[in-house]
C-alpha cells in the first residue's frame, strides 16, 4: 500500500528532474549555437561589411537599394545571338560599372594613414 | 619543490624579457611620434574611424560592382558566346582569373579590417610604440586592398579591350558576307 502510494510521488520527482535537465541542455545548445554564429560572423569578416551595426553609414548599400530594382539594372543575357548590336550595348553597359568602379578606387587610394594625416 | 622553482625562473625569464621587448619597441619611434601620438590620441582614434567607416563603404560599393561585372557581364558573355560556338580561351581564362582576384580582394580585406580593428582598440596613451607598429601594419594591409582592387579594375579593361576586339572581329565577318 505504502508502495503503490509512492510511485506517483516517484514519477513526479523523476519528471520535474527531466524537465530540469530539458532546460539546462537547451540554454547550453541555444549558447554554444549563438557562439558559433558569432564566431562565422567574425571569421568571416561580414561585420566589418555589415552596414545595419550602430554607427555605420553605407550611402552605397542605401543606393544599391534602388539598384535592386531589375527592371533599371542592366543584365547581359546569357541566351541569343552575337552579333555587333549586342557587344556595343555589353561594351556601354560594362564602361558605366567600370566607371564607378575606377571613382571609388580613386577615392579610396588616397593618404589617410599617414603620420601627417593623423597628426603623428 | 624543483618543479615550482623552475616554473619561477621561467617566469622571471619572460617578465625580464618584457621589459627588452618594450624597450625595443620604444626605440622604433621617436620621443617626438611618441608625444604626438599620446598627446592626440582622441584625435587619431575618431580619424581612424572615419577611415574604418569610409572603407566599409568602398567595400559595399566595390564588392557589389565586382560581383555584377562577373554575374551579369562576363559570365553570361562567356555563356552565351559558347552558345554561339564562338570559343575565346582569354576570356575563359580572365573568368576564371576574376573570380580568384575577388575572393582575394574580400580576403585583404577581412584582414585588413581585424588590423584596424585591433589598431582602434590599442591604448595609444599607454602604449605609443605598440600603436604604431600596429599603425604601420595597418597601413600594409591597407595598400594590399588597393593593390587588389586595381589589379581587378585592370582585368576588366582587359575584358573591354578582348570584347572589342571580338567585336571587330564580327563587323569583319559580316562585311565578308
Amino acid at each position: 500500500m505504502e508502495n503503490n502510494s509512492n510511485e506517483p510521488l516517484e514519477k513526479g520527482n523523476k519528471g520535474a528532474h527531466n524537465l530540469v535537465i530539458l532546460g539546462i541542455g537547451s540554454v547550453i545548445i541555444a549558447l554554444a549555437t549563438s557562439l558559433i554564429s558569432l564566431y562565422l560572423y567574425h571569421s568571416s569578416g561580414d561585420i566589418y561589411l555589415d552596414c545595419s551595426l550602430p554607427g555605420a553609414d553605407c550611402p552605397s548599400a542605401r543606393a544599391s537599394s534602388d539598384d535592386n530594382n531589375r527592371e533599371k539594372v542592366y543584365v547581359f543575357s546569357d541566351s541569343g545571338d552575337i552579333n555587333t548590336t549586342v557587344i556595343n550595348e555589353y561594351l556601354q553597359e560594362i564602361e558605366k560599372t567600370a566607371e564607378r568602379i575606377n571613382n571609388t578606387i580613386e577615392a579610396l587610394d588616397s593618404d589617410v594613414l599617414t603620420n601627417e594625416s593623423l597628426g603623428i | 619543490m624543483q618543479r615550482k622553482k623552475l616554473v619561477l625562473f621561467i617566469l622571471l625569464i619572460v617578465f625580464s624579457l618584457s621589459f627588452t621587448i618594450k624597450t625595443f619597441a620604444d626605440s622604433s619611434i621617436s620621443s617626438e611620434q611618441s608625444d604626438n601620438i599620446e598627446n592626440n590620441c582622441s584625435s587619431i582614434k575618431d580619424t581612424l574611424k572615419r577611415v574604418q567607416n569610409s572603407d566599409k563603404n568602398a567595400r559595399v560599393s566595390l564588392g557589389r560592382n565586382f560581383q555584377v561585372i562577373l554575374a551579369d557581364y562576363i559570365t553570361p558573355l562567356n555563356v552565351r558566346l559558347v552558345k554561339n560556338n564562338i570559343f575565346n580561351n582569354e576570356l575563359a581564362n580572365l573568368q576564371n582569373e576574376f573570380s580568384e582576384l575577388r575572393e582575394d580582394f574580400s580576403r585583404k580585406y577581412v584582414e585588413y579590417s581585424q588590423e584596424l580593428e585591433l589598431l582602434i582598440n590599442t591604448s595609444c596613451e599607454e602604449s605609443p610604440a605598440i600603436f604604431y607598429d600596429r599603425l604601420e601594419t595597418t597601413r600594409t594591409k591597407r595598400a594590399a586592398i588597393i593593390d587588389s582592387a586595381k589589379k581587378l579594375n585592370t582585368m576588366i579593361k582587359k575584358d573591354i579591350e578582348i570584347v572589342t576586339n571580338l567585336n571587330e572581329s564580327l563587323g569583319g565577318e559580316k562585311d565578308g558576307e
